[in-house]
């Protein structure tokens, strides 16, 4: 009996859970280098169930006469939606935004390498290019204390402004990473990603070479999140908790009946 | 007078399975490529009254036309087999290139870990860290010519299901169809299975492969909540016609005999 109220609690759990991801998606539509997340549901095991009139001794031939009932549905996967966001000029020339599929490396405090997409690099007091969370950009970039940067080049080449004299000198090349299965990638919350056995190992290279996408100098990415369609989906997961909700009210009542069939 | 109870007895159980088909396509109504189900109901076996009514009956209409037989009684009512209803669901536009809709019949061939293959409608692929084409479940998708190697970067698949990267062809889906649906049935995990090993997949000759789209499940909601209704008010008036007869079985119980 209890299995009658568990298909809809599943359903309810799945909306649950899709509507936070999608919230998840709408609070971060103004994060810089955000990857929006997207909730694919598979449906649950079916349980075989003789029924009033089906013969006793059915074997396995038979099989196909018996009624197949559902189990409800589950949550196969969150995936990250790594689609290209906008590049947004801010003219802020310590700023980098891939275009394509690369990750900007960078040190993390327990020292794993972690990976992010937002290039709203800042110095910090020693010169160092710092991610907005204080993380080195690997491998090290240091700016001399003279200098101040020129331009990025799209193959990521950075030219700094040196001295008196205002000479224009590379100062240090931008490496990035990129991934077998960049949405299999761990995002562990600061526009940080992690390298999983489902992601694949990072593979490092350089701009403009081999897939690894190009530097796109004084701009960052925007959020690859579409509102309409994020919003379009929200109406269609509350729709669909409600109708599992009221298919669970109907149950409930259902059940109600039949205790009361004797008063 | 005991038979009728259980009559409506009988549709008080099929009425509840139903409802839990009804409910399993609810809770899968955003579950992409999933078909729905449903339990076509069927009147049981009819039964002639008992032979002793009959003679009483006889006895009764000794003067009148000989009653040969004086009718059949219905028993209430059964489920036949659940039915997966295969009709094409709504395409949904995505922006992954590996989000792959079929339009049409068929299904895509996955391989499972022991070496099965098994068949799906859901195209939300994604490539696995070695570069394979696997479903979001992990299992390898399967070509003509078995698994399916995607490199980084983009790729186009034909409407015939033919994949090309940068210029070269890695491959085609393998898209197959069942002649008879009803020997495949779901096993889970938008998942469909052959009942026996004899039961084999034929290629799919007409239907279209689409890229950057889902298929949504075939669910409509406003159908469901028709159906659960129905199911709902045919349960409660069979379980009204329990306490109906639960009554009359009172009356002749307990007071016809009274004087």
């Amino acid at each position: 009996m209890i299995s009658f109220f568990r298909v809809p609690a599943s359903g309810l759990r799945a909306q649950q859970l899709n509507l936070d991801v999608i919230a998840n998606n709408l609070a971060n539509m103004n994060t810089i280098g955000f990857k929006s997340s997207r909730v694919d549901f598979k449906d649950l095991l079916y349980n075989r169930v003789s029924l009033v009139g089906e013969f006793e001794g059915s074997n396995v031939e038979e099989a196909p006469k018996s009624v197949w009932l559902g189990a409800g549905v589950r949550t196969a996967s969150i995936q990250k939606l790594m689609d290209q966001g906008a590049i947004y000029e801010n003219n802020d020339q310590l700023n980098m935004a891939i275009d394509g599929e690369g990750f900007f490396p960078v040190q993390l405090p327990d020292g794993s390498v972690g990976y992010t997409r937002d290039g709203s690099f800042l110095l910090d007091e020693h010169g160092r290019m710092v991610t907005q969370n204080g993380q080195y950009l690997l491998p090290d970039m240091v700016m001399p204390p003279d200098a101040k940067i020129f331009k990025v080049t799209p193959d990521g080449i950075i030219y700094g402004e040196v001295g008196l004299e205002h000479r224009i000198l590379p100062i240090g090349e931008v490496q990035l990473a990129k991934f077998g299965n960049p949405a299999g990638l761990l995002a562990i919350g600061g526009n940080l990603y992690q390298a999983t056995p489902a992601s694949g190992a990072a593979e490092v290279g350089y701009p403009q070479q081999g897939g690894f996408g190009q530097i796109v100098g004084g701009s960052v990415e925007m959020a690859n999140v579409n509102i309409v369609n994020e919003m379009t989906n929200m109406m269609i997961a509350q729709r669909a908790y409600q109708l599992n909700a009221r298919s669970l009210q109907t149950i409930d009542e259902m059940l109600g009946l039949a205790n009361n069939l004797r008063r | 007078m005991i038979r009728g109870l259980y009559s409506a007895a009988a549709n008080l159980v099929a009425q509840m399975v139903r409802q839990e088909v009804i409910s399993t396509n609810m809770a899968n109504i955003n579950t992409v490529g999933y078909k729905r189900d449903v339990v076509p109901l069927k009147r049981s076996v009819d039964v002639g009254v008992p032979a002793e009514f009959k003679s009483l009956l006889d006895g009764l209409l000794v003067a009148g036309p000989s009653y040969g037989e004086i009718g059949k009684v219905g028993t209430g009512v059964i489920s036949d087999p659940v039915n997966t209803q295969y009709d094409q669901g709504e395409l949904r536009p995505s922006d992954r290139p590996l989000d792959l809709a079929l339009v049409g019949e068929g299904f895509f061939s996955l391989m499972t870990s022991e070496g099965n293959i098994v068949y799906t409608r859901a195209g939300d692929f994604v490539r696995s860290a070695d570069g394979l084409l696997v479903s979001s479940d992990g299992l390898p998708v399967l070509g003509y010519d078995g698994q399916l190697s995607i490199s980084e970067g983009n790729f186009d698949v034909d409407p015939d299901g033919s994949i090309h990267q940068n210029g070269q062809l890695v491959g085609r889906l393998l898209v197959v169809n069942f002649d008879d649906t009803s020997k495949i049935r779901k096993v889970g995990g938008n998942i469909f299975a052959p009942m026996d090993k004899d039961t084999l997949p034929n290629p799919v000759i007409g239907s279209i492969v689409r890229q950057r789209a889902l298929e949504l499940s075939n669910v409509s909601p406003a159908d469901s909540m028709v159906e659960l209704t129905s199911a709902m008010r045919s349960f409660e008036a069979s379980q009204r016609m329990i306490q109906l007869q639960d009554q009359m079985l009172d009356r002749a119980v307990n007071e016809i005999a009274r004087l």
